[in-house]
């Protein structure tokens, strides 16, 4: 194992060298995260490219000639990695520092910023002497940088960041018998560090003259309270005596004293202000999770389907004297993309030149490539673009302009500033996210699609075309204010009991802002604001975990991740003289159990003097509160699963739906035209309606497998109602138990009490709300026709409730639709689909789906004439169909059935699509919407 | 050699301004692919006239335009493929007004390398004949002929002209809500329409103007909205994905709810109508009066459809 290190130094110092005027784009997560797998130093576009990509898979890609064989062999990288990078610190160290020294030296023309940083230097320097000597030293280096850039290297490399902590060790840990210096530390300090011996005795002196490096901080110790300890410090003298693993042992042996001096050196961490992010999913692998492939295997297929996403820069990064072919590109995916991104010139200055004659941002373009149409979506940013491209024959251009436009809000979502993404940004992350979103946008097949889900994928997709919104779990009114109540729980935070006494009196860090709850992938009820609803939704749209959690369990699941566009929309408000907000930090904390997903938006306070590098982790009390949260929708009493599955397969339990078969007008031939001009002929029509009919072959097969499926469907249900029934008597076992009117609900954990005696007859009364709408249906309907009443003629066929608060409720389910089983039936629903996507646009609705700058492009009704009066407040269509009754050939069969959208502007947006026959009174149809049908 | 082109090109500079300016125009013929037609009681009255007309120029090709619109033509007229008819009326609008002239045209279809002379006399103001005739006769020697040929019919003409706004006679009462139609034969490619549907009620002559013109945006708007997306573009198969085909079922009737107006579509056999409503329209009124309005002037006598 020696042997190849030395030639992996040697190699390494070689290339360091030759690059010693290259634009050397790194980006390191120094302080990555424990769960994270993403850390990687994935070189610039500079460096070999293609060695580079072979290894980023692999998470490794900083020394890209060196690292041959040695660390590629190993899989754990975890361990090897680090000590990799510690084996070569001392030359990151020059390169990060003449990094940082480049990009200073680029805003030097900002004078007062550089003076505020001298200045923030200044103060440092008050602290400690060495540390103002290496604030000026740096200072006078960037200065010269300008014109002698080879000379910052040797000086850059002193730049230090020093710190003192007093600790007071907790000696009464101590059980005596610790052998090892790491061991005594994390019991005296709650300081871990790193060991590298891994257990390997003869390893060790290998490691002798290495760093000690804070692999982590236990929570609740005294370092922690401190707060100034981070991952991936130094730490270098003890009580002002230089430390390393040769004396480690021995110095904490010795320590006597009540308090003691750590010195520690804090690594310059180059990218992103680090964000503590976690992003656990199955498998480890958010591609793998999801769509049950790897990484590359989704590459491949998208360089087959000629997709590509670039961000392309015109701004010359340096004046470097070696131009390469690539420097353009800031990043490219899939990296094994040739022939668009050898057309990424054409990108550029269309973009650029648009920009520069019209004023206004290219949007898309088309290109006809190998006799294939390619779509092409724009985002302009500055001088930089970030180019889509996606095949015409498999997704339509205003889809990939959507794909586009979500993805961007996501970055400026999480990152706030959407330019640095692409430089700093962890890009193995990157890379899966954009595979997810690329691959969800065509519609590739995916080997996790499974054959119990087949869905109307007209519906379907017409409802994920839209990131923002997620589809809404129908539950009846009891068991939402069940779950509204366990939520409400855990968002009062009312840990108290749960917390250690040192905890208790420090001032709280974290507020939960909101928390929403999914099952399934439906939402089941939100307390979040509609804007951070919409982001929260995005945020699990695009990582594809809603779709996860439809059809696995997802217990493993758990995402914390910033939401720094929050904290920069704080800062744009402009507060009085004087007067200096605390710096909130949001974070989106999202935790998996079974099928449920509970996200909790979270707002971090940070006191100025707080350390801007502090991470903001997830607190462990936090998630261990959500899981349980959870947990608590599962106990006994709530069973919540139960009342969802319920309402995802009762089909009886929503406003009853009408079947289309059964309100077909039947006529000979003769008078098919006589009674097309008649618009109420269907009167009688329900009378003689009573014949089965299928309207065309493709209908029949439909019928046939639908049926088959019903039978499955019915099997499972029965069994489920024998479920019911237990549950039923177990539940008013609970109720005798638990009786008493106990209101106080501290103990978040434990069995909810509130909610007992109002759920016994939740069954019986699920279908309350909808059997008080039908009776207004009734009442009113009953005189007329009769028509959006309960039943087989009802003439209400379908509804979508698009809210982007609530989510969206659709009707019938998917289970409904399989149960009906008819073939008119599934053409209606499909046609509907359609239509509501036409509408959709229409209805300009969705206006506020992207940002302002946007807005011009959506289909706007009029250009002309004012906008304000020709937006479109409702819009419909009548669409009739005939067809040969199957029974009597003679006889043709007709339905006529309107599809009308209409938008409702108070109390807040939403959308309404409603199917219902054409012989439906108006008035009904007026009530109906003012009772939004039900939702 | 250029100069010779750029000559042979400033013929066309009218019709390129015309063209430009398009949206501006009262006629619909550019939008909808079908030429614009006046729907008058005197149809039959005029129609020997014209046909006389075309006989004098040895041709079998004639027809009448009032305001740029159809109000009667030879049979043969008729035959010419839509395109030649929207060409025909946009290039006779686009030329300057004059007493008579001679313009060669070539005919897509019908003779897409050989010029005809198209032959036309302005009768009234607005009123004007037409003829696409051969080498012969000589503009001159026609143009002697003409008084005497519509001498008889100056009378019928200025009733004729004074339908302009309106485009549908007096006699048909079409419903008070309806502000504005377009009604589409896409069988025979005939346009009628109308934005001036109830007369001036003590409105000036600008403002008037202005509301006709926003109606006219308006239909035009919701023209292109509904075709393309419900209805089929007239005559053309649209092989798009994302047209009326991606549609299951077929959409008969269409509508649209704004703050300013309403607007509503029904296609029934080859008839296509758009009409737009008042926002005062009661929105389930609107497809009764949409349906009748299209039976009263499609199966009137003197539909021009």
């Amino acid at each position: 194992m020696r042997k190849p290190r030395g030639s992996i130094e040697q190699s390494r110092k070689h290339q360091n060298s030759n690059q010693a005027h290259a634009n050397f784009h790194q980006t390191s997560h120094v302080n990555g995260s424990l769960g994270h797998e993403n850390e990687s130093f994935s070189s610039g576009p500079k460096s070999q490219e293609s060695a580079a990509k072979s290894q980023s898979k692999n998470g490794l890609s900083r020394h890209s000639k060196a690292s041959d064989g040695y660390i590629l062999t190993e899989n754990s990288y975890g361990q090897l990695h680090l000590a990799q990078r510690l084996n070569s610190s001392e030359d990151e160290e020059k390169i990060k520092s003449r990094d940082a020294i480049r990009q200073k030296s680029k805003e030097m023309h900002q004078k007062s910023k550089e003076m505020q940083q001298r200045l923030r230097e200044r103060q440092g320097g008050v602290r400690s002497k060495k540390q103002s000597n290496a604030a000026t030293s740096e200072a006078n280096s960037s200065s010269a940088s300008l014109s002698a850039p080879a000379s910052i290297n040797s000086k850059g490399g002193k730049e230090r960041r020093i710190k003192h902590i007093l600790l007071s060790p907790e000696y009464r840990f101590l059980s005596g018998n610790e052998t090892s210096g790491v061991e005594i530390c994390q019991k005296l300090f709650g300081i871990t560090v790193f060991e590298y011996s891994n257990g390997k005795a003869d390893r060790q002196h290998v490691y002798r003259d290495r760093k000690l490096v804070v692999q982590g901080v236990i929570e609740g110790s005294k370092a922690f309270l401190s707060g100034n300890i981070s991952r991936g410090d130094m730490l270098i003298r003890i009580n002002d005596v230089d430390v390393s693993w040769r004396n480690f042992t021995q110095l904490l042996k010795a320590q006597h004293k009540r308090e003691v001096r750590l010195t520690f050196q804090s690594p310059k961490i180059i990218g992103p202000k680090s964000s503590y992010t976690v992003l656990q999913v199955p498998e480890a692998d958010l591609c793998l999770a999801t769509l049950g492939k790897r990484l590359a295997h989704i590459q491949e297929e998208l360089i087959h389907c000629n997709c590509v996403a670039m961000y392309l820069t015109l701004t010359q990064a340096t004046n470097d004297t070696e131009l390469d072919q690539m420097e353009d590109v800031v990043y490219a995916f899939p990296p094994g993309e040739e022939v668009l991104t050898a057309l990424r010139g054409l990108f550029i200055t269309l973009s650029s030149a648009l920009m520069d004659v019209v004023g206004q941002p290219a949007i898309r373009s088309h290109l006809q490539l190998n006799n294939s149409e390619v779509h092409v979506a724009y985002k302009q940013c500055g001088r930089d673009v970030l180019v889509f491209v996606m095949p015409g024959n498999r997704i339509s251009a205003s889809s990939l302009e959507n794909v586009l436009n979500s993805f961007s809000s996501l970055l400026v979502l999480l990152f706030g500033d959407f330019q640095s993404v692409f430089q700093d940004c962890d890009r193995v992350w990157l890379d899966k996210l954009i595979a997810l979103m690329f691959h969800c946008a065509l519609q590739l097949p995916s080997s996790r699609l499974q054959s119990g889900l087949v869905q109307y994928p007209r519906l379907a997709s017409m409802l994920t075309s839209n990131p923002y919104s997620v589809r809404l779990l129908g539950l009846p009114n009891k068991d939402k204010l069940l779950c509204d109540e366990i939520l409400n729980e855990f968002e009062s935070m009312d840990f108290d009991d749960y917390l250690n006494d040192a905890e208790l009196f420090l001032r709280r860090k974290y507020v939960i802002r909101g928390t929403s709850l999914y099952y399934k992938g439906l939402l089941i009820t939100t307390h979040l604001q509609e804007e951070q609803q919409r982001d929260v939704n995005l945020f699990l749209n695009c990582h594809n975990l809603l779709s996860l959690s439809s059809w696995q369990e997802v217990n493993q699941v758990f995402v914390w991740h910033e939401f720094k566009q929050y904290a920069s929309q704080n800062t744009r408000i402009s507060f009085p003289v004087g007067y200096k907000p605390c710096v909130t930090r949001s974070f989106l904390m999202v935790v998996g159990l079974h099928y449920y997903y509970l996200a909790v938006l979270i707002d971090a306070g940070w006191s100025p003097h707080d350390s801007q590098d502090q991470q903001a982790r997830p607190l462990p009390l936090l998630v261990d509160q959500g899981r349980a949260t959870l947990e608590q929708l599962q106990t006994d009493e709530v069973h919540m699963s139960q009342c969802c599955e319920e309402s995802l397969t009762n089909t009886n339990l929503d406003v009853a739906l009408g079947n289309p078969d059964h309100l077909c007008v039947h006529h000979s031939p003769r008078n098919r035209l006589a009674s097309r001009d008649l618009a109420a002929s269907s009167k009688s029509s329900s009378s003689n309606a009573k014949l089965p009919l299928t309207s065309t072959k493709m209908a029949n097969d439909a019928q046939v497998f639908a049926r088959s499926k019903s039978v499955d469907r019915m099997d499972e249900r029965d069994f489920s109602s024998q479920q019911e029934a237990n549950l039923m008597m177990r539940r008013h076992g609970s109720k005798h138990s638990y009786g008493s009117n106990d209101s106080g609900g501290s103990g978040s954990s434990g069995p909810s009490k509130q909610s007992k005696g109002s759920r016994v007859s939740s069954t019986t009364d699920l279908t309350s709300i909808s059997r008080s709408l039908s009776v207004v249906y009734i009442d009113k309907g009953m005189a007329t026709i009769g028509r959006l009443t309960r039943g087989h003629d009802n003439g209400l066929f379908s509804y979508v409730h698009l809210d982007d608060n609530a989510g969206i409720l659709v009707a019938p389910t998917d289970s409904q639709v399989l149960e009906q089983h008819s073939g008119l039936q599934a053409e209606v629903l499909d046609n509907f689909a359609v239509a509501c996507h036409r509408l959709k646009c229409f209805l300009n609705f969705s206006s506020k789906d992207f940002e302002d700058g946007d807005e011009k492009t959506k289909a706007t009704f009029l250009s002309c004439v004012d906008r304000k009066e020709t937006s479109i407040k409702e819009a419909g269509t009548l669409f009739s169909c005939s067809f040969q009754s199957s029974h009597d050939k003679r006889q043709i069969c007709s339905l006529s059935y309107w599809v009308v959208g209409r938008v409702v502007e108070s109390p807040r947006p939403q959308l309404l699509f409603v199917c219902f026959h054409e012989s439906a009174d108006q008035c009904m149809v007026e009530t109906a919407f003012s009772l939004g049908f039900g939702t | 050699m250029r100069t010779r082109e750029y000559e042979n090109m400033t013929v066309c500079f009218q019709l390129v301004d015309f063209l430009l300016q398009q949206a501006a125009s009262p006629l619909f013929s550019d939008l909808t692919a079908a030429v614009d037609v006046l729907m008058v009681s005197e149809a039959s009255v005029l129609q020997p006239f014209i046909e006389a007309l075309a006989e004098a120029a040895e041709s079998p090709y004639g027809c009448l335009l009032v305001g740029g619109r159809i109000v009667v033509a030879t049979d043969r007229w008729w035959v010419l493929t839509a395109r030649e008819l929207t060409l025909l009326s946009t290039l006779l609008m686009s030329l300057p007004e004059c007493s008579a002239r001679d313009v060669p045209v070539y005919l897509p279809h019908g003779s897409p390398t050989v010029p005809h002379r198209l032959l036309t006399f302005e009768l009234l103001r607005n009123v004007m004949a037409c003829v696409i005739c051969g080498p012969s006769p000589p503009l001159s020697e026609l143009e002697r002929e003409i008084g005497r040929f519509w001498m008889p019919a100056v009378e019928t003409l200025k009733s004729v002209r004074k339908t302009l706004p309106r485009n549908i006679p007096h006699s048909i009462e079409v419903d008070a809500n309806i502000l504005g139609f377009i009604l589409i034969n896409t069988s025979t490619h005939r346009c009628l329409n109308s934005v001036s549907l109830i007369g001036a009620s003590g409105r000036g002559q600008g403002e008037e103007q202005a509301c006709q013109e926003k109606r006219r945006a308006v239909l035009r708007s919701f023209y292109t909205m509904v075709v393309g997306s419900y209805f089929n573009r007239g005559g053309e198969k649209s092989g798009e994905s994302s047209g009326p085909s991606e549609l299951s079922h077929q959409p008969t009737d269409t509508y649209i709810v704004c703050s300013g107006h309403k607007c509503y579509a029904h296609t029934s056999g080859k008839y296509q109508i758009f009409v737009l409503f008042a926002a005062k329209t009661p929105t389930f009124a609107m497809r009764s009066v949409t349906h009748k309005t299209l039976n009263l002037v499609v199966k009137d006598k003197s539909s021009p459809l």
